[in-house]
């Protein structure tokens, strides 16, 4: 019983941190309809602030007090920099830019930490007065937990007294439950947008300072709370402050009681609550439905064509430069070659589903992740050859798809990109965990190519001729009348379902379709390095497909490959030139969210379609 | 044997009861309005029929078969076919890609991977294009028609299967009074040359009157009245509802 009771308390103290993180990116979405990747990053500011904050004034109790009021303010200061210089551009985006543009200042805010603070760890003194620890029925508590516990009630109250009892608060309920009826009442939305983010962002900077006291300051901490207050948010309901306070102590008891009772899937657990939830309750638990109408679509893409004049060009062009490509360039521009076949396969899977079947994902990494490893493991477990080690990676890829996708395709627009997301992560860090399976953080080394394709050329060719052919077929599809259907549950799915189609179960279809074609992406990539790491199945390797997906054009078939050519060979370049790489992909992925929605290709169009 | 056979179909939403034990037929060929002011459960109740909504009681038989709580596209296969109130195409297809999709469906190769569709079912298309009257449109993007010209295409998808029964919901709605007439006359068509039922809900009374062979009213999720055009232009309960005339009401009670 009294393990129980100690279990519990250590469970809210937890809850405590997540709720403080979670309620601001539930109030900003709230009220803004944007999903704030870059909430963990105010969070991780906050951190760092207060650190430095303790140092100058001196770690007294009184002074840790002052750090965490002041890095609250000052987070909150620089979310209104950051909603009036950048967030406020994208509110009409869609989800999926809004989601890849916050993720853009994820990255540059860690790069810009990194400068100012330095990689290491940053390990801030216990706070005086709370470094105790208090016997509860014989266990020992740490007092600082108890003293995070008393904050969230407290900020949970003051949030209460702030949304019944002040205009503000008012003004934010109504705008997250009805938005239409704020513009009607004639208040200034800019005004109350920039009012709510800094709310947010303050709430995550004390989120971030309460931390030091018990753990350092980290670069790692920003994307390490974000997923977890996604979580916490879309099984809340997003925009309900009882939700995120409900949800997290939902979450951090699952955890507390999980690691006792049954430590390995405790992550799994947490996903699947996540999962369940939305497909149950789609809104969340507090959370109401949102009513979309399906006609607003920002801009309608132009019908398919057949490939004209200059396509056809760029297609063949584009196929005798690769092949003739190890003849004219060295060794080094091979392998980089190899890299560049093997992501456009991966571009084009994720394009196929975002444009061709409006499927917004977030976690394309789970499929590309789950080739490699389903490649990898079959050689280090099995020791297959590379032959049957690629027949299995479109396997795997697919597999995951089909269980993920199940859940996946039955949502829509942000959650279905949160739930995809989800899935992913919890991929990554099975791939993670499970060291005895996957080696962990170690990899998997060994993965070398058989004998007549080992070396950097012939390699280079098989990759080529798998990779293209994957491409041309994935492309065949969108002409072919599954990929009309698609198409079509994509434009309407009312329309759809009164002309006999199944939405749901052609969404899977696709899904999965697209998983095998990740899949054999991820085999050749395993091959090509001789290695798999758990990277593969990072969010920031999803994060990788939709900048190149992005950066060649959506709404155009030529996009992902000319993406992932250009991606590459950007990355390339910079990785040696400088160390900020992350800062500069982060200032490319905000820049052509705001300025170049169309991409390369849309640019190109927007040219030729120029009168001359 | 009727097209469609309605019996006792109640839906109540929270404490409200939308549609209240709602009885009817449509025979083959026959056109049907379904009228009521606002509120009066139309759309509820087209809503359970077309499989949208599941009826808490009641069951509804399309062709003889039960398809009560089916989701719509399993209705479909009923050979029924719909239009909406507000249109819904797909935006980024030509027309005559919009139909053939929907005839690929019909042909159940919406999961083919071989050919492309571009050729596919072209010659039927330009077949229930041009019935429509939308041949010189067929190779524009819908998303530049306008909108009397989408729910035109909307009534060229829904035939694409060859239905039994077409279920329109608001045929006319968000069109020129102009083009109202063209849009019915149209709809007169279907039932002559192709011999589909219609059961449609309507706001404006000429059309209800002019192209209904029977007529149905609604009010507070029952059915209030049902006959031909004249049986319900005559009957005092239709007017007190419409018109809302104390003298009416007082009438009726």
């Amino acid at each position: 019983m009294s393990f129980i009771v100690a279990q519990a308390i250590t469970g809210l103290a937890s809850a405590a941190s997540l709720f403080l993180i979670a309620v601001g990116l539930s109030i900003v979405f709230g009220v803004t309809r944007v999903v704030n990747f870059a909430h963990g990053s105010l969070y991780m500011l906050g951190a760092y602030i207060a650190f430095t904050l303790v140092s100058v004034m001196g770690g007294s109790f009184a002074g840790y007090l002052a750090a965490f009021v002041l890095s609250a303010l000052a987070v909150g200061a620089i979310g209104a920099l950051m909603e009036t210089t950048f967030l406020r551009r994208i509110y009409r985006a869609p989800e999926l830019f809004q989601l890849l543009a916050t993720f853009g200042v994820v990255l540059i805010i860690q790069d810009l930490t990194r400068i100012v603070w330095g990689a290491d760890d940053l390990f801030a003194p216990r706070m005086p007065g709370l470094d105790g620890a208090i016997n509860v029925l014989g266990h020992q508590l740490p007092e600082y937990d108890l003293f995070l516990i008393a904050v969230a009630f407290l900020v949970l109250g003051g949030l209460w007294l702030l949304f019944r009892r002040t205009r503000f608060g008012v003004l934010v309920r109504a705008a997250t439950e009805d938005r239409e009826m704020v513009s009607a009442l004639g208040i200034d939305q800019r005004w109350l947008f920039t009012a709510a983010f800094v709310l947010g962002a303050a709430l995550a900077g004390l989120g971030g300072a309460l931390q030091i006291p018990r753990q350092a300051a980290s670069l790692s901490m920003d994307l390490s709370i974000i997923v977890d207050a996604f979580v916490v948010v879309v099984v809340g309901g997003m925009g309900s402050i009882m939700g995120a306070f409900v949800a997290a102590v939902l979450i951090s008891m699952l955890l507390a009681f999980g690691l006792v009772i049954f430590p390995e899937i405790t992550l799994v657990l947490i996903f699947l609550v996540m999962a369940v939830t939305l497909v149950l309750k789609p809104s969340g638990l507090f959370g109401r439905p949102e009513f979309t109408t399906e006609e607003d679509r920002r801009s309608p893409d132009l019908p398919l064509r057949a490939s004209d004049g200059l396509l056809r060009i760029f297609w063949w062009g584009l196929l005798l430069v690769a092949l003739a490509a190890p003849v004219l360039l060295g060794e080094f521009a091979v392998i980089v070659l190899t890299e560049i076949a093997i992501l456009a396969l991966f571009a084009a899977s994720l394009h196929f589903l975002l444009w061709g079947g409006g499927l917004i994902t977030f976690g394309h990494a789970a499929y590309f992740g789950l080739g490699a490893y389903g490649a990898g493991l079959a050689v280090f477990h099995l020791s297959l050859g590379m032959e049957p080690a690629l027949l299995l990676a479109p396997l795997a890829g697919a597999a995951g798809a089909v269980l993920f996708g199940w859940f996946c395709v039955r949502l829509s627009g942000i959650y279905m990109a949160m739930l995809t997301l989800a899935f992913a992560q919890i991929t990554w860090s099975a791939a993670f965990q499970w060291i005895g399976f996957t080696g962990g953080d170690n990899g998997i080394l060994g993965v070398w190519p058989s004998a007549w394709a080992s070396s950097p050329v012939a390699f280079y060719y098989l990759t080529l001729a798998v990779c293209a052919a994957g491409i041309w077929g994935l492309r065949h599809v969108v002409f072919s009348p599954f990929g009309y259907t698609l198409r079509a549950t994509r434009d309407s799915a009312v329309r759809s379902a009164a002309i006999g189609i199944d939405v749901t179960h052609h969404r899977w279809l696709a899904f999965t379709l697209a998983g095998a074609a990740a899949g054999i992406a991820g085999g050749f990539f395993a091959f090509a390095k001789g290695s798999v790491f758990p990277d593969v199945l990072f969010v920031s390797t999803s994060v990788d497909g939709l900048v190149m997906v992005l950066l060649g054009g959506v709404q155009s078939l030529a996009g992902p490959v000319l993406g992932a050519i250009v991606f590459t060979e950007i990355e390339t370049e910079l990785n040696r030139l400088t160390e900020l790489w992350q800062l500069l992909l982060g200032v490319l992925i905000v820049a052509l969210v705001v300025f170049l929605p169309n991409g390369l290709a849309g640019l190109v169009r927007a040219v030729r379609r120029r009168p001359a | 044997m009727s097209v469609l056979s309605v019996q006792g179909v109640a839906k109540a939403f929270g404490g409200v009861q939308a549609v209240d034990g709602v009885s009817f037929d449509v025979g083959a060929g026959e056109r049907v309005a379904l009228i009521g002011p606002n509120g009066a459960g139309k759309t509820t109740l087209f809503n359970v029929i077309n499989g949208q909504l599941r009826p808490d009681r009641g069951s509804v038989r399309i062709s003889g078969a039960d398809t009560t709580g089916q989701a719509p596209h399993r209705v479909w296969r009923n050979s029924v076919g719909r239009t909406f109130q507000i249109t819904a195409t797909f935006v980024s297809m030509t027309v005559s890609e919009n139909v053939q999709v929907a005839l690929a469906s019909h042909a159940g190769s919406a999961r083919h991977l071989g050919r492309r569709l571009g050729q596919a079912f072209r010659s039927e298309a330009a077949e229930l294009i041009e019935l429509v009257g939308l041949t010189d449109q067929s190779e524009r993007p819908a998303a530049e028609l306008p909108y009397g010209d989408l729910k035109r295409l909307e009534l060229a998808a829904a035939m694409t299967n060859a239905p039994a029964l077409l279920l329109m919901d608001e045929p006319t709605a968000g069109m020129a009074a102009s083009e109202r007439g063209a849009m019915m006359d149209l709809v007169d068509s279907m039932v002559t040359t192709r011999g589909v039922a219609v059961l449609f809900t309507e706001h404006d009374m000429d059309v209800v009157f002019g192209h209904a062979d029977r007529v149905i009213v609604l009010d507070r999720g029952g059915v209030i009245a049902a006959g031909t055009p004249d049986d319900i232009r005559a009957d005092s309960r239709v007017q007190a509802v419409y018109l809302g005339t104390f003298d009416a009401e007082a009438g009726a009670a």
